[in-house]
Order: structure tokens, then sequence, then C-alpha cells
């Protein structure tokens, strides 16, 4: 089982904790500026990256915040939690 | 009942049982005795039952090969008065007084078992690797289907008995160890020494694993004044736990260890009252130690799966532990050094004459000892054993090996035996190191394969490591659990530098080809080398291939026996490394573990938490039936003197379209969204527009996907200027809070809103109906002001002196309608109120059968019912509401996409039957009446669906039958006539508008 360290809860089991997926480029502010394609990658298209990415989580039942993750997804190792104002680059820098 | 109270095979003294305690138990009807201490096992091998088996593909007779949860064959189904376990491993189950066993295979006997015909030498091919998927291919799966579903399944549970009950329990500690052999109990001992807190985790009864049936002498002393010493030092320590009896089954990430505990009945079918019989741990540890030990691998020759046949440990363990000497007349088969210990043990102990078929061609360390009234032949292959027949019913010795013959360079010879002890090598027991997805090494020296420790929080000691010798595997484990460090991954062990003594094993010869289908790999699959061939021959390269092929190493032994030979053999075939070739993973659990341990006591009513009404106890009163809504006991309908469900339900509806109906509709989610962002962040995600929403007033609108699809429905009402109220669905408010709390914060943070769920703060209590009004009027002053002042789609708030009140005017059943919110604790009296004061006004308590049925009338969706995961508005007849709004929304985007567009899609109707009294089936699938074809004389439906019937019911507002549909274009058919079909049987219907009283709305507008 996955222990999680949520910024705001500390070190907590994934029973209580919801995987959101992969992290995801934030929305187009203008969606109907976005072609078809682009739009359709957004949504549905994900990286599935084989070892660290980077990843988010709720804290379901804890304190309700998302948080960051980085996971590898092959050996479930987590580098680190960041809360979500962190700079997505900072970690993937990390998960690279 | 035949009785069998000899132990032919039990020598008259040693072993750790218990010879004051004699235990009677049964075996397929006949009674034998065991006594204490003794497995189900080692009681039937000293009566001399040696057939207890059929095997699964070719029902061969089969008998205990193995100890503990090594047991590939000896699966009974055991009943203790009145407890229960359909498979239990005879090795492993502990004898009580008055056990009933049998065994789980063979029809009409275990002696006379017609299905052994599919052994014959030509039905055999019927069932050899990968006649399984073949079934699919031709003719047609439905006719194997029931044959192949009868033979697989293992046992039966007998239902007539009762329910099996379990504990749940979590526990964390410093270290887990698993496995309390020699290495392990050595490891939890240094670790408690450096003050870590350890659970001990023994699968058996007894700890000290292989040092029970051992005379090996360990640092200097013998195994059992070792073993002695250590217990004293465990006992004495409040922080070692050890679990005997307990099962490590599973390993999971971050030192997670799943464990199940039997709870041995000790007292016998008298003290069963019920409880628990199993314990569930759930463990945790910074540090989890393998010290699972090896076991030893069998050897491939012709006919290797007889009863009698054994591994040579398993009858050095029933000798030493339960003195038990399995056969008066043994041959041991090895091409390794660790079976003289076995043949030494057994003429000193038994004094029986003993022959050694060594397949190594000269001498080595161990066959030099010169062993009394043994007889030793090297470079012996053996070339096939031959069985006894029995006749009558009597099993026991049925099949059980009668001879061996080997051959020495080009001589052929037959020895006669009555039992034959194979070692084939030895294999570190690795299952739970390759749980979490941890590749097996291959350790060329040893010739095994080992568990990879790559940064994990786990390490293997002694044995399961590839350490042999019982001292430097304790030194071993001491070390490690000392030199480990939570939390350091990857922390060395010393093994590297540690002398090898493993009993390294010389490859057997390879059987003729010709004789490939009596060589067992895998026993408990029935998997011989010929099906190993199949898969090869098909094609198939990679073991994990193999293995779901073949099933080699499947089933609940998870290739305990079979690993290691399975690897050498498709090696040997694929003229391959084994290295490359691998060792199939092993999956939790690694034996047999009683799904009611997993259940605990989250079953029955305590399977998940009961939501009750606030008015609950008003209800009941009332007549309430209740049932389960997505988790609500709500009242399905009230007994109202009704004679049955559908009349109470008819007089509901009734009561709402002439009268006055009285709901309750607390579940009903209840979101309160404030700040001065309030308007525009709710304006991101629904379809209607929020900006333009009056104080006061009440919009209905689609909340979706970013996919495009429906994710809900409900009504936003604008309470100021900076404060929103949102009436999601009773079963999607959890739902929809997440969605909203999940944008704000990942999207749109700078938005300044807050989101507040006061669902259970507030219950609901519906007035509907036409004389809704006249019910209101009655109502204190502060509440009965708004029954003519409050119009359709509007908000008030207030207070009486009791208590404050929100009135919402919506309508859900077509009819006026006020949602009188008042703060849950008041539910009870407004609800009893309510029926008081309306009662001449003819009210009536209404349940939610009633109520879903009414806004079929109207054609009004029900989120889950009309709208699956592909819904968009546009198909639900939104398209215009929607396209009012110009700027973005969740899902918009989407929408525009093509696929989104497409005039095929899936749209709601409306369906009159031809017979206005038949209800048409929910569910039923909507056919054009071309395709509809009738198979021969079946009833088997062919052709495609163009739609589905969604909500379906008697209307008493139209007077018939009515029905709800998404049909494939269907709002560009309006008027055409569809066929409905359903189990068989058919209607017909007419698509009409989705709406069936007062298409105007002015019954809830006045």
């Amino acid at each position: 089982m996955l222990w999680l360290n949520c910024p705001f809860c500390g070190e907590r089991p994934e029973t209580e904790l919801e995987c959101g997926g992969e992290w995801l480029p934030p929305r187009p502010t203008v969606p109907r500026a976005v072609d078809d394609r682009a739009w359709a990658r957004w949504l549905f298209m994900r990286e599935n990256r084989k070892g660290f990415h980077v990843e988010r989580w709720c804290c379901r039942y804890g304190c309700g915040g998302w948080f960051l993750v980085v996971r590898n997804t092959l050996t479930h190792e987590v580098s680190r939690t960041a809360p979500l104002s962190t700079p997505v680059d900072e970690l993937q820098g990390l998960a690279r | 009942m035949k009785r069998s109270l000899q132990a032919p095979f039990r020598i008259p003294n040693g072993g750790r049982i218990d010879r004051s305690r004699k235990l009677r138990f049964q075996f397929n009807g006949v009674e034998y005795v065991g006594f204490g201490g003794d497995t189900i096992a080692s009681a039937l091998l000293a009566a001399g039952v040696w057939c207890v088996a059929r095997s699964i593909r070719r029902h061969r007779t089969r008998g205990i090969f193995a100890t503990g949860v090594a047991e590939p064959n000896a699966i009974v189904t055991v009943r203790q008065g009145r407890h229960q376990d359909p498979v239990a491993l005879a090795t492993r189950t502990q004898l009580v007084e008055g056990l009933c066993a049998s065994s789980i295979r063979g029809w009409p006997n275990l002696r006379w078992d017609l299905a052994a015909a599919l052994d014959l030498p030509l039905l055999r091919h019927l069932t050899a690797a990968g006649f399984y998927y073949k079934t699919f291919m031709w003719p047609r799966w439905e006719w194997f289907e029931p044959w192949i579903r009868h033979a697989a399944g293992p046992a039966r549970v007998a239902l007539e008995l009762p329910e099996i009950h379990a504990h749940t329990e979590s526990a964390a500690f410093d270290a887990i160890v698993i496995g309390a052999g020699a290495a392990g109990i050595a490891a939890a001992v240094a670790l408690d020494a450096i003050g870590h807190s350890v659970a001990l985790i023994e699968e058996q009864a007894l700890i000290g694993g292989s040092l029970l049936g051992s005379d090996e002498m360990i640092e200097g002393v013998s195994g059992d004044s070792w073993l002695a010493r250590q217990q004293t030092l465990l006992q004495g320590s409040e922080r070692v736990t050890i679990l005997r009896n307990t099962l490590a089954f599973g390993r999971y990430d971050n030192g997670t260890v799943a464990a199940v505990e039997e709870i041995v009945p000790s007292l016998g079918p008298q003290s069963d009252d019920g409880g628990a019989r199993y314990r569930f741990w759930k463990l945790r540890a910074p540090q989890v130690i393998l010290a699972t030990g090896a076991l030893e691998t069998p050897l491939l020759f012709p006919g290797n799966d007889r009863p009698g046949v054994m591994l040579a440990s398993a009858a050095h363990e029933y000798l030493r532990r339960f003195a038990v000497q399995v056969g008066h007349q043994p041959v041991i088969i090895t091409n390794n050094d660790s079976a003289y210990a076995v043949a030494a043990a057994f003429t000193r102990v038994c004094s029986v004459p003993i022959t050694v078929l060594d397949s190594r061609p000269g001498p080595s360390n161990a066959s030099r000892v010169p062993l009394e009234n043994a007889h030793v032949i090297h470079g012996a292959q053996v070339v096939s054993t031959s069985g006894l027949w029995s006749f009558g019913r009597d099993h026991r010795s049925h099949g059980r090996v009668r001879s061996v013959r080997f051959k020495v360079g080009a001589i052929h010879r037959d020895q006669r035996c009555d039992a034959v002890l194979v070692s084939g090598g030895w294999m570190p027991a690795i299952q739970l190191g390759t749980h979490t997805s941890v590749a097996s090494v291959y350790e060329r020296e040893l010739g095994v394969f080992i568990a990879a420790r790559k940064g994990q929080d786990f390490y293997a000691v002694g044995a399961a490591a590839g350490i042999w010798c019982r001292s430097t595997a304790v030194g071993h484990a001491r070390a490690a659990a000392q030199s480990a460090h939570p939390g350091v991954s990857g922390s060395k062990t010393p093994r590297d530098a540690l002398p090898r003594q493993w009993p390294v094993a010389t490859p057997y010869p390879g059987p003729p080809r010709n004789r490939e289908a009596e060589v067992w790999i895998d026993l408990q699959n029935d998997v011989t080398a010929r099906d190993l061939r199949i898969a090869t021959d098909h094609g198939l390269r990679s073991i994990e291939h193999i293995k779901r092929f073949t099933t080699v190493g499947m089933g609940t032994d998870q290739g305990r026996t079979s690993a290691l030979n399975s690897t050498q053999f498709t090696a040997t075939l694929l003229k391959a490394d084994p290295a490359a070739i691998g060792c199939a993973k092993s999956r939790p659990p690694v034996a047999p573990v009683c799904l009611a341990a997993f259940a605990g006591v989250s079953r029955g009513q305590l399977y998940h938490p009961r939501r009750l009404l606030p008015a609950s106890q008003a209800h009941e009163k009332s007549g309430a039936v209740f049932d389960d809504f997505g988790g609500w006991q709500r009242p399905d309908h009230y007994r109202n003197g009704s004679p049955d469900r559908e009349c109470a339900v008819t007089q509901e509806s009734k009561a709402v379209r002439h009268a006055v109906g009285l709901f309750d509709g607390s579940p009903l989610g209840k979101i309160e969204v404030v700040g001065p962002d309030a308007a525009a962040f709710l304006n991101r995600f629904y379809i209607a527009d929020v900006l333009s929403l009056p104080v006061g007033r009440i919009r209905y609108s689609l909340m979706l996907t970013d996919q495009g699809t429906i994710l809900d429905d409900g009504v936003i009402t604008r309470k100021n200027e900076t404060h929103f109220l949102l009436s999601p669905s009773s079963t999607q408010a959890r739902r929809v809070l997440a969605c909203l709390e999940s944008w704000h914060q990942i999207e749109w943070p700078g938005d300044r809103v807050s989101l507040t769920d006061v669902t259970e703060q507030w219950a609901v209590l519906v007035l509907a109906g036409p004389r809704a009004r006249e019910v209101l009027r009655r109502m204190p002053q502060e509440l009965a002001m708004y029954a003519d002042r409050l119009p359709h789609m509007a908000f008030v708030e207030g207070a009486t002196e009791d208590f404050s009140f929100r009135i919402f005017r919506v309508s859900f059943t077509g009819a006026v309608q006020f949602e009188i919110n008042v703060p849950a604790r008041h539910a009870d009296w407004l609800w009893t109120h309510f029926l008081k004061v309306g009662a001449d006004a003819g009210i009536c308590p209404v349940g939610v059968e009633a109520w879903m049925r009414l806004r079929v009338d109207k054609g009004y969706i029900h989120i889950g019912s009309e709208t699956d995961g592909q819904t968009t508005p546009d198909d639900l007849g939104f398209g215009e509401i929607r396209s009012r709004k110009t700027c973005d929304y969740l899902g918009r985007r989407s929408l525009e996409l093509p696929a989104m567009l497409e005039p095929n899609r899936l749209q709601l109707v409306g369906l009159l039957a031809e017979d206005p009294t038949a209800v048409i089936p929910e569910g039923a699938h909507l056919i054009e009446p071309r395709v509809l074809v009738h198979e021969e004389s079946h009833d088997r439906c062919s052709g495609a669906s163009a739609g589905h019937v969604t909500s379906s019911c008697l209307s008493i507002g139209a007077g018939r039958s009515v029905a709800l549909a998404m049909l494939r274009a269907g709002r560009s058919r309006i008027g055409e006539w569809v066929t409905a079909y359903s189990l068989g049987r058919t209607w017909r219907a007419q698509i009409v508008r989705p709406v069936f009283y007062d298409p105007m709305g002015t019954c809830f507008r006045e």
C-alpha cells in the first residue's frame, strides 16, 4: 500500500486518498481557439511514462486538498510530494 | 461406518505429537485415528492412505506429495461440526476430534472415477495444453461451457452450514519476519536485541521450520536445544509478537504484508459457537524480512505423479515430526546430496532397507559416507513406474507406486517399492519476494532463482536467499537484521561473502520424447512435459505466456513445486538459458485464503454504512417500506392499507395528480457556494447562464464533464449576489462537490469562492399536487404567507418561532410543488404536522417509486436512467438552451467535436406501446422490425439494437402505459413505430415526444 505525505496532513495511507491521474498542463483558457486535434489531445492523451512522473492526488478523507506526487510508475517509489502551487517544471526535472 | 484404527506406518516413538491425545476423524466415510499435533495428511499417511485425490484434467490418482503450503495434490473438503473449509490443504489442516474430510474429485467415488477415462491414451489429448482456448474457436463455446465449468471447480461450498466469520486487525511494527525457521527466529531475536518491535509470522502451529524435522547440528548444539534457547529469548520479550498458524499470503508496497491467522477451535466441534475462524492481519513495517526457506524440487521421469511419490524432504519431515514412516520399502531418487540425509534418517530410525538411485555417474561427498542397510546405485535414470490396481471400493492404495524401472547405462532393472522419495535440488521460496513486481534473478552457480532486491523495502535471509548451511544462514539473518536501517532501500546483506554450500543439483537426464505425456511438471494443474512442448510448438516463448497457456504454476500452490522445473524444461525445449527464460511470477495469495477472511465484518448489515433519513421514525409510523437508494434508506412506498406495492404506488401517484402528496427529499444534495466570484465560478460549470440569474430565483441546468457528457442535473438558486445554493441529484451530490472542488483547486484557484456540503444539515419535505397550497396555508403564519406569494422557480427563506426554513418552488413531478427545507432535527415534527393539517385535503405520503414515475409523465430525466457516460445535453434535447449561452463552460468545446454532432446519436424520445396496459420493461432494446430474426426455435434475437427503453411505467397523468427511451436519431423519427425486445418478448410502440402529461406546464405554473 502506498503511503503519501499530504502537504497539509502528513503521511496518509492510500485508502484515505484518491488518485487523480497524471498531471496535465493547464486547461486552455480559450478552448474555442484550440483546434479539434489539440483539444482532444489535452482531453484524452496521457504520457503514461515508465519511470518517474508527476501525478495528482487528493487527500479525500483528510483535508480534501489536492497535491502533486512524483512517483515511479514501475517501482511505486515516491520521491516527493508537493502542494499544487509548486512549479511542475521543478518536479518534472526531478522526475526525469 | 467403516473403521480403520490401525496406523501401520506410525513408528512407536519419537515425533512432536501428543500420543496421549487420540483424535478420531473421517476421510471419505472411513474412520481413522490420529494424535494431537497431527495434520490430516500425517494421520492419513500413518494409516496407509495413499490415494487421496484425483487430478484436475486426467483424473489420475494422487497422493500426499509435500508438507505444509507446498502441497499440490491433497486438497480436501473439511467439515468440523458446523465449520467448513471447502478447499483445505490436508498438509496444513490440524487434526481435531470429529473432523470430517473428503476428497474433492472422483465420481461416483475416489476409487472408481468415471472421468479417469480422460487418462486413456487416446482421450488424454482432449485436455492437453491450450484445449480450453480451442473450445472458443470451434464449434461453439456454449457446448463445452457446462462441462468445463463443472470440471474446473475444485469443491462445493455447503450452503446449509453457517457462514464463516473472521476478524480484521491492523498492526504496525518496526520489522516483519515471515517464516519462523532458524533464520527467521535468529532475525527476530537480533531485531529484538536492538530494540525493534517484531512480528514473527509462522504458517504452521509450531515455530522452528526445518529444525523440527532435522538431525543437523546448529551453531554447535542440537536443533532442539537451539530452538529452546531462542524460544525463551522470544517469549521473554514484549517487543516480539509471534503469529502462529498464520499465513503471510501477500506482500505489497511500502512494507505492507497481508496475513490470515487460523483460529483453531481447541475443543473440537463442541466449542463451535459461531465465533470467528480467521483473523485477517494487515501488517506494516519499514522492513520486511523473508525467511521463507527453500523447497525441494521434484524430478522429471515418466510416472512421477503416482501416489507414494513424495518429496524426500517431506518424507523426512513426516518421519521426524509426525513419527510417520512413509513406506516400508522406500526408494530415493536424487540428483544431489541433500537426499542422503533422508536416507540416513530412514535407515537409522526405521531400520528399513533403502535404495538410492542417484543419477550422478560417480560417488559424491555425501554418497561416499557408508550407510547401513542402504544400497546406492549411481548413474541410474528412472524410465517408468508402475502402480497397484486395487479391486473393490477401497481407494486407499489404489494407484500407489509398486515398482520403479530404471536404467544404468543400457541395463534396465526393476526395483519393488512402496514409496518413491524424490529430490531434484532446492529452490528458495521466493513467492512473497516476487510480489510487488519484483523480478527474480537466476543464480547460475546454484541453478536457482532468488528474489531480486532492488530499491525495495524487503530482503531475504537464510535459505530464501540461497544460503544453505543452517549456522551460516542464522549468522546471515542476524547480520542482516542488525545492519538494516528502516527506510534505507536495498541495504547490503553480506550474502556475497558467504560460503556456498547449496546442494547443487546435477541436471537430471531429460525424459524420452515419446513419454513426455507421462512426465508431470505441475501436479496441481496436471501439466506434463508434453504440454510445455505444445506451448513452445505453438510459438510461445515467454514463461508468462506459457504459464497462461498451459496453466503451469497457477492454482493454489502458485507453482511452488513446479516453477524451477517448468523454467528448466522450457529452457531445454527452446535451447535457451534458464536466466533468459526467467521464473513465472507467483501472485497473491500464495495459498488458498477463505473469502470470509477478506470480508471480515464487512458483510450483511455492516457491509455498507446505512444512511437514515432524519424523519425515519415518522416514516415508519406512516407505514413506509424502506429500500436502499444510493446508500440512503428511503421509503419506496407506504403500505397505507394497500394490498400490494402496485396499488400503493398508484394511490400515491393519484394523490399528487388530484390532491396533495408529501415526499421526503432529504437526500437531495445541498451545496452552498459563497464568495465574491461565486457567480463567475458557477458559470464555468452549468450550461445555463448563471450570471443573469436574479436574486431569489431558481434555474434548472445541466453540469457536464469536460468531455461534454452529462455529469448531473439540478437547480441553482441565487440567495444573494454572492451566495448560491446548488441542488445536485441525491446520488451525485458527493461527486458534484468533488468535481467543483478539484476544478477550483487545480484550474481556478484564483476564484474567491468557498464550497460547503450541507446535505445532511437540512431535511427536505416536499408538498406536491393541486392542493399543496391549501396544506401550506395551514402552517404557522411565517410559512403560510408564501403559499400564494411564491411564484414557480422562486426561492425564499425565513424562520418561524421554532425553526428556520427555506422554500424552493420547483417541480419534479409536473404538479405545484413546494420543497420545504428545515434543519434536520425538525423533520420528524414537520412530517407529522403536515400529515395532520393536510388530512382533509387528502394528503398522502409518497415514496420514491411513485415520485420517479411521476417525473416520467413529464419526460424529466433522471441521471443514471436516461443518461450514461456518453449522453450529451443535445441528446436529451437541451441543444437550444445550451446554444443560448455564449461564453465557455465545461464540456462546451467537446460538444463541437464531430463525434458529438453525429445525427445518428441516441436521442431521448417517448414511447407509447400499442397496448396501453402493457408496460415495456426498462432495458428493453429497440429493434427495427426488419432486423428482428427468430433463429430456429430459439427465441434468440439477432440484429442491431437501435436504442433502449430507459424508464417505463403506468402513468396516472396519461392514463396509460408510457416509456422514455434513447433511440438512434430518435427526434427525427417521431410518429414512426418500433419494436421493443426483452427476454424473448416483443412489444410494438409508437415514437412520440417525451412528454405525456400537461405538455404546456400549466399545472405547476398556475
